[in-house]
């Protein structure tokens, strides 16, 4: 139940931020469609968050400092 | 030259051209004729690209006739899915509607590559709009409409996103494609329409000059008849480029030598095919049979990882900033799919943390690919689960459950890993179906082998679909 009530008011929190920036260009069934997005979305960020990190895991990130040779 | 070539692989076109027996013009203006007539047919082409053709023909034309032959592609004619970047007046369209008088003034790197190897543009190929990124129910969500597959009765889906460059290599309208796959868009339609794909290690292929969808998930590739075909384009389109940071510093070199008598060592993902359909299975089946006679076939097993999760989670964080202004603009609701689409817009709130997660998920998921593939020349499994659908059908409409699962397509473009998928048979109504061979990282050279030799000793490749 209180897994439920998690899910639920994540998935309030973004679709009301998603109506305030968009439902002057979004009419009433393409809401609707936003709204099963963020049921998806939310899904899926539950399914990542269920799996346990440390602080040893690090992102594989993209950043590279600056080099000058590679642009040469 | 006594067949037409329009079946022909690279392999058998190359040494045409260099000996002469067949000029450039000849074939360019050959594979142009067919493209135009047959391309629509498919819902294959965007733009054919006569003029550049026509003049990078005759360039190649006399530069073999100097005695100054470049390789494998030189004077081979090909087509580019739509969303790579060309120079001169030629739109690049993104496969949708809000881009369709889209011009880049610039050559993608991919293309100058192919053009300094002397290969011949001569058309861009049709795909879903924005490569899929948006998510999309029908086939019809392309500015150009559903591509269909030459096979059975031309009725169905080509796959997507690499949908044009399927539909043109299977119909014999080109020797080879580029397609570009940051989640299944160059194995699917490798799949559906019969026909060799390779997906190159992330960073292989410069992505400079091609619609970003994902920038850590976006790869180039060849799609062609052959396996061998994909090693040769490959070789000339793989390399470190300053325009694109993301590409890698190991360099390729493609290894064509005789893989027959190599004994192979494979895995097996467990339970790779049994939710497929019924031909699927067959055909997997018998493909297995055939691999126990160049190698060894051992069952293994991921560890239990979000990988769906982490992927789906970097391609709606990296497509949501990429086409944030697009989002704004409200051009949205030009593109051609259905009202689903707009459930893309969700991605605008996933939040950062969330990203992050997903990229140190990621550094798990690609410790446990290198750990378990390390052992293997390829882990073997299927493309898709079932044969095409039928343009009509919703693409996801079927009756196998568990198809949402998808381990090693996700395992392989978050980790950015190699594949390469060939033809196994066909299933339902004359319909193909694939295997694929998917390898460590930079491990192309070791797949193409084992397709190769797969290849050797089946036929399925040269086998084509009638007009």
């Amino acid at each position: 139940m209180g897994e439920d009530n998690e899910r639920n008011a994540e998935i309030e929190k973004r679709f009301n931020f998603l109506e305030a920036r968009f439902s002057k260009q979004l009419d009433k069934e393409e809401m609707a469609e936003v709204l099963k997005g963020v049921e998806s979305t939310v899904d899926i960020s539950i399914a990542m968050r269920n799996f346990d990190l440390t602080y040893k895991d690090e992102p594989r990130s993209v950043f590279h400092p600056y080099d000058k040779e590679e642009k040469s | 030259m006594t067949k037409t070539p329009e079946f022909l692989p690279i392999r058998e076109l190359g040494p045409l051209l260099r000996t002469k027996e067949v000029s450039p013009v000849e074939l360019a203006k050959f594979f142009l004729d067919r493209l135009e007539a047959d391309g629509p047919k498919y819902n294959a082409l965007v733009t054919v690209t006569r003029e550049r053709a026509l003049k990078e023909a005759r360039k190649a034309e006399a530069e073999i006739s100097q005695g100054q032959y470049k390789g494998a592609l030189h004077g081979i004619p090909y087509g580019v899915k739509d969303l790579i970047a060309t120079a001169g007046d030629i739109p690049t369209t993104w496969g949708a509607v809000p881009f369709k008088n889209q011009i880049l003034d610039y050559d993608a790197t991919i293309v100058k590559k192919l053009s300094n190897s002397g290969a011949v543009l001569i058309g861009k190929l049709a795909m879903i709009e924005l490569a899929g990124g948006m998510g999309y129910a029908y086939p019809q969500a392309s500015a150009t409409g559903p591509a269909i597959t030459p096979w059975g009765n031309k009725d169905s889906w080509t796959g997507g996103s690499s949908s044009g460059s399927g539909a043109a290599v299977a119909a014999g309208l080109v020797p080879f494609a580029i397609g570009s796959e940051t989640w299944g868009s160059i194995l699917m339609p490798a799949h559906n329409c019969g026909i060799s794909g390779l997906r190159p290690t992330y960073g292989r292929v410069s992505r400079y000059g091609a619609m970003p969808l994902s920038w850590t998930l976006d790869k180039l590739g060849p799609m062609c008849l052959t396996a061998d075909d994909c090693g040769l384009v490959l070789n000339e389109i793989a390399g470190r480029d300053p325009y694109d940071h993301t590409t890698s510093k190991s360099s390729f070199e493609y290894d064509d030598q005789d893989s027959s008598g190599r004994k192979f060592k494979f895995a097996l993902l467990k339970d790779m095919v049994v939710n497929g359909e019924e031909a699927v299975k067959v055909n997997f089946g018998e493909s297995l049979k055939i691999l126990e006679q160049i190698g060894t076939i051992e069952e293994v097993e991921f560890p239990d990882l979000p990988y769906e999760a982490a992927t789906r989670t970097i391609l709606n964080a990296e497509s949501a900033s990429i086409f944030e202004d697009f989002f704004d603009s409200g051009q949205f609701h030009e593109l051609s799919g259905d009202i689903s689409k707009f459930g893309a817009y969700s991605r605008l709130a996933v939040p950062a943390t969330d990203y992050l997660r997903a990229l140190r998920i990621r550094d798990r998921i690609c410790n446990v690919a290198d750990k378990l593939l390390g052992n293997y020349d390829a882990i073997i499994g299927t493309p898709r689960n079932q044969v095409a659908t039928l343009i009509s059908q919703p693409i996801r409409v079927s009756s196998i459950t568990g198809l949402a699962r998808d381990i090693l397509g996700s395992v392989g473009n978050i980790a950015g890993l190699p594949s390469v998928a060939v033809p196994n048979g066909f299933g339902d109504r004359g319909l193909p179906t694939g295997i694929q061979f998917m390898g460590n990282a930079h491990g192309e050279n070791s797949i193409l082998a084992a397709a190769r030799a797969y290849q050797g000793i089946t036929d399925w490749h040269n086998q084509h679909p009638s007009d």
